[in-house]
């Protein structure tokens, strides 16, 4: 099961790879990869890292009763929440200015930030809410450029998800049960350099 | 008095004692205890008020943060924002820089246009309704103490010049600023919140808020909106109505010590004691008890603290620094209850205090009367007065011991007279005592001295005041040397005795007493062996022996001396007659010898002469008379003995001589007899002192002795004659190696008449004369002897002759 996960992960890492390659090699070949095939790829390395992060750190630290998870993690000297992970890491990448960006959106967001910024992520909030397997794709445009999104499902896959959100006074939902569709992750892939 | 007022007044103060030393000890450790436990409680209740206020103060900020990132996101302010970096991303960089400086300075400079421009447009219009209007955009209320705390709200682009303002009071270009950066992020866009500090041209001191404009899309981003809040005016109403008792109070301040608003300090202001800012801006919640309040005031004081967790999270991130509550109450305040109720214990205290004296006082009268009538009862017993049974009815230990005394009282009275009536016995005994003491003491015909430790004389019995002439009332303290009148060399003997008697004394601290100290009588004749050593004195006329005896005291006071005399005047007297006679008894003896040795020759003379007579044989005639020569050589010899001997006798003068001398002389003589003639007699003379002695007598000695020893001898046989002088002595030593003496003889042998010589050759006085005239000299002179192996005769003489004041003229 590991192996194969872990197989996976490295395909999927060799996919961003090659989804880096694909756009940089965009402008000489414009006949490529599809942008949906590589906002899978980028989708399969963040939720690989972030999996790995909950269920090897998190979740075993805190079973052992070593340190716990928690939002103030700073100050409280625990560890950072698997959400704000995954924003920090996308804050990260948006450091480096790739052009590629992703982030966690919600319609029930405990900060107002992490909601739908566009018409077309409440769409595809919406959508995959009913759909939780179908991607939500589409172009989008902005400052004059194209660039294409991909909404994946996020799915509630641990009772430290769940549990956070409910208890939260900034939370506007708090009936969250595990499995439960609780936002996505948009993807945005600029279309031109 | 003193002692009825001590014993009662130490009741009592013993009984306040009691009661005093538990009463401040349990007050003291009271105030420790119960000032521990205010602190224990207080700091808990504090640390949980702390904690509190940071929860509510979280939410507060939380609020505040959701409510201007609603604005941040409202889509006019995004939509113009796109635009507006759609805009600039196409200009070039310095293009933009110089357009920008200029409108930085017409900014400053107050421009009409410029201000008009960022003030008065659709997205300023928006900012200003946001502040103005008491409802946000979905209709939520924003409070309006936020609402006017807020003294700025701005909008800058992706190059941080403003676009949109509600105030002018604002840089134009914000670009190198901390906030604006931090917001910004390089595009990446990050919430912030600063430090409270003062600005300028706002005029208070204020905090910013800055968010990131995102872009929709690209997610990046692309303008910062601008927050700034009047400090202590926005965080007021939340902090400042929590308060308990007078002065307690929450304050929040930032963990640089600067406090942000607090209802006693300015805000801006730093905490004054710095070394409290770390203990109190730690991560967790918890109290202190720190040495300053904070407030400027000195003294113990407890502080509750706690850290804002989810706003410090975004201020960490931002400025590096968290903010924290901090809840106090002045330290007078919190000690108060203690003090108050202190203050009441110490009331009651001294009531307590009082009831127990007045307690301490009636039973301390209780206690103290019967002991005063106890000791009443002892001072009269004391003086042996008390004749009534003393009256103690308390039926405790006091009656019991009050009957005692009552009893012993009657003991003693009757032991008193029992002892009494002893010692009037006593005393009359030694009063019979001391008058039989005396009568003796005056009774004995050898006059007594009894001297005291100095020397002076004590006591005089008449013999003595008789002997020497004092008058009985005039004994007075007279030094014994003053009381003899005796030449200068016997007082001088005298005093050295006396030294030394007192020294045998003095060295070991008691006297050191043998048995003839201790037991002898001081009358009795001198023990033998020290006949010759018994001192002699010479007053006027008279001749006395005298020894020093000691006088026993009562144990614990030195010993006194005394000394007695005897006048031996008379005895020595007739002892020299006696000698005189022994002499002229051994003349007729002598006489009788004389006879006996001349009658043989003689009859030899007559015999030879007759036969002379009728023989005709001239040849035998000439023969017969050489032996009638020889016979009368021999009787020629024999009174020539006799004359030398008397001649001797009428010379008794004393002489000083050298005793070898006198043994040389006398053993010349004794070489000239034929008895000697197989005698060998060997010397050894040692150097001797010259002694004053009558030289006759010694001389006599001296011949009686190696006579004796000569005809011991009796032919052949050794005789050795050694002399030498030590201890201040002279010893003459004489051994025969001839017939020895009998041990059953040995004993007798100095008794008058006792010979073992046939008759003619001893008259049994060679010895006794010897030993008469040796002791006369002070000396003495032993025998020795081995039946068969011979005789030793030692004759010792002391060299200090006493003999000037021994015989009678």
């Amino acid at each position: 099961m590991r192996q194969g996960r872990t197989t996976a992960v490295m395909i999927l890492a060799a996919g961003v790879l090659l989804a880096s390659a694909f756009i940089a090699a965009k402008s000489a070949a414009p006949q490529g990869i599809p942008p949906a095939i590589v906002a899978d790829y980028v989708h399969a390395v963040i939720e690989a890292d972030r999996a790995i992060y909950t269920k090897h750190v998190v979740d075993r630290l805190q079973e052992k009763g070593v340190v716990a998870a928690s939002e103030n993690w700073e100050s409280q000297n625990t560890l950072p929440l698997p959400a704000q992970f995954l924003i920090d890491s996308a804050r990260m990448v948006a450091k480096k200015d790739r052009g590629v960006r992703y982030r966690l959106v919600s319609l029930w967001p405990i900060y107002e930030r992490n909601g739908p910024a566009t018409d077309f992520e409440r769409g595809g909030l919406e959508a995959i809410l009913k759909q939780p397997d179908k991607t939500y794709t589409g172009y989008v445009e902005s400052g004059g450029r194209r660039y294409f999104q991909a909404i994946y499902a996020d799915v509630a896959v641990a009772q430290a998800c769940i549990g956070c959100h409910n208890a939260h006074p900034n939370s506007p939902r708090r009936d969250f049960k595990l499995n439960d569709v609780m936002g996505g992750i948009v993807i945005t892939l600029p279309m031109s350099p | 008095m003193r002692s009825r007022v001590g014993l009662r007044g130490k009741l009592i103060s013993a009984m306040l004692l009691v009661g005093a030393v538990p009463l401040v000890v349990g007050m003291g450790m009271a105030l420790v205890q119960g000032t521990q436990e205010l602190h224990q409680m207080a700091g808990v209740n504090f640390e949980s008020l702390a904690a509190e206020a940071a929860r509510t103060m979280d939410l507060v900020f939380s609020d505040e943060l959701t409510r201007t990132s609603r604005i941040a996101r409202a889509p006019l302010i995004v939509e113009t924002l796109e635009a507006q970096y759609s805009r600039v991303r196409k200009r070039e960089d310095a293009a933009l820089s110089s357009s920008e400086e200029e409108a930085r300075l017409q900014w400053e400079a107050g421009n009409a246009k410029l201000l008009e421009s960022v003030m008065d447009n659709p997205v300023a219009d928006f900012l200003t309704q946001q502040v103005a209007r008491p409802e946000g955009e979905t209709g939520e209320i924003i409070p309006a103490s936020a609402r006017a705390a807020t003294r700025a709200l701005f909008i800058t682009d992706v190059r941080g010049n403003v676009i949109a303002s509600t105030t002018q009071h604002i840089p134009y270009t914000v670009r190198d600023t901390e906030w604006w950066r931090t917001a910004y992020d390089n595009g990446v866009g990050q919430p912030h919140i600063g430090n409270v500090s003062f600005d300028s041209q706002l005029g208070v001191y204020a905090f910013h808020v800055s968010l990131p404009v995102m872009d929709r899309i690209r997610y990046r981003a692309i303008g910062v909106l601008h927050r700034v809040f009047d400090a202590r005016e926005y965080l007021a109403p939340s902090l400042f109505p929590i308060r308990f008792g007078k002065t307690g109070h929450v304050m929040l301040l930032d963990s640089q010590g600067t406090v942000m608003a607090c209802p006693i300090l300015p805000t801006g202001s730093r905490l004054a004691d710095a070394s409290l800012i770390g203990q109190v801006t730690t991560t967790q919640p918890g109290w202190v008890k720190a040495d300053s309040d904070g407030h400027g005031g000195q003294g113990i004081s407890v502080i509750g603290f706690s850290a804002l967790p989810g706003t410090s999270h975004v201020t960490r991130a931002s400025t590096g620094t968290t903010w924290h509550t901090f809840v106090w109450q002045a330290a007078e305040e919190l000690s108060a209850p203690t003090h108050h109720f202190l203050g009441w214990l110490a009331g009651f205290s001294l009531v307590a205090m009082g009831l127990l004296g007045i307690l301490g006082y009636v039973a301390s009268g209780r206690i103290v009367r019967p002991i005063r009538h106890l000791q009443q009862a002892a001072s009269l017993i004391g003086k042996g007065e008390l004749t009534e049974p003393i009256a103690v009815k308390t039926g405790d230990e006091l009656e019991q011991l009050a009957d005692e005394m009552t009893r012993m009282n009657a003991q003693l009275e009757c032991a008193f007279s029992g002892l009494t009536n002893t010692v009037e016995q006593k005393t009359q005994e030694v009063h019979t005592l001391q008058v039989v003491n005396q009568q003796i003491l005056q009774s004995v015909p050898n006059p007594i001295i009894l001297l005291d430790r100095d020397g002076h004389v004590e006591y005089l019995n008449r013999a003595a005041q008789n002997a020497f002439g004092v008058a009985p009332e005039a004994e007075g303290s007279r030094l014994l040397m003053d009381l003899l009148h005796v030449e200068a060399h016997v007082s001088q003997q005298l005093q050295v005795e006396l030294d030394e008697w007192q020294r045998r004394e003095d060295t070991t601290g008691r006297p050191v007493q043998t048995l003839q100290d201790e037991f002898r009588d001081p009358l009795a004749p001198a023990l033998p062996g020290d006949a010759a050593r018994r001192p002699e004195l010479r007053l006027d006329d008279r001749l006395y022996e005298y020894q020093w005896f000691r006088i026993g005291t009562v144990s614990g006071e030195p010993s006194r001396l005394g000394l007695v005399f005897r006048d031996i005047t008379d005895e020595r007297r007739l002892q020299e007659k006696v000698i005189q006679a022994e002499k002229f008894s051994g003349l007729s003896l002598l006489a009788s010898g004389l006879k006996h040795e001349l009658n043989n020759p003689l009859f030899g003379v007559m015999g030879l002469g007759e036969v002379i007579a009728e023989e005709s044989n001239p040849q035998l005639i000439k023969e017969l008379a050489k032996d009638v020569v020889a016979q009368a050589k021999r009787m020629a010899d024999v009174i020539q003995e006799l004359t030398g001997q008397a001649l001797r006798e009428s010379d008794d003068q004393q002489a000083v001589i050298d005793c070898n001398e006198l043994v040389e002389e006398v053993l010349a003589r004794l070489r000239a007899t034929d008895a000697s003639a197989g005698v060998q007699i060997r010397t050894e003379l040692g150097r001797l002192p010259k002694i004053r002695i009558r030289t006759n007598e010694l001389r006599q000695v001296l011949v009686n002795v190696l006579t004796n020893a000569v005809q011991a001898i009796g032919g052949n046989g050794v005789l050795e004659v050694r002399t030498e002088a030590a201890n201040g002595q002279i010893s003459i030593r004489i051994q025969d190696s001839g017939c020895g003496i009998p041990s059953a003889y040995l004993t007798k042998v100095f008794d008058a008449f006792f010979t073992t010589k046939a008759q003619g050759e001893g008259r049994g006085l060679g010895l006794t004369i010897a030993r008469r005239i040796i002791e006369s000299l002070g000396g003495q002179i032993e025998i020795g002897s081995r039946e068969g192996h011979g005789s030793t005769v030692s004759i010792t003489l002391p060299v200090m002759q006493p003999s000037e004041c021994r015989r009678v003229p």
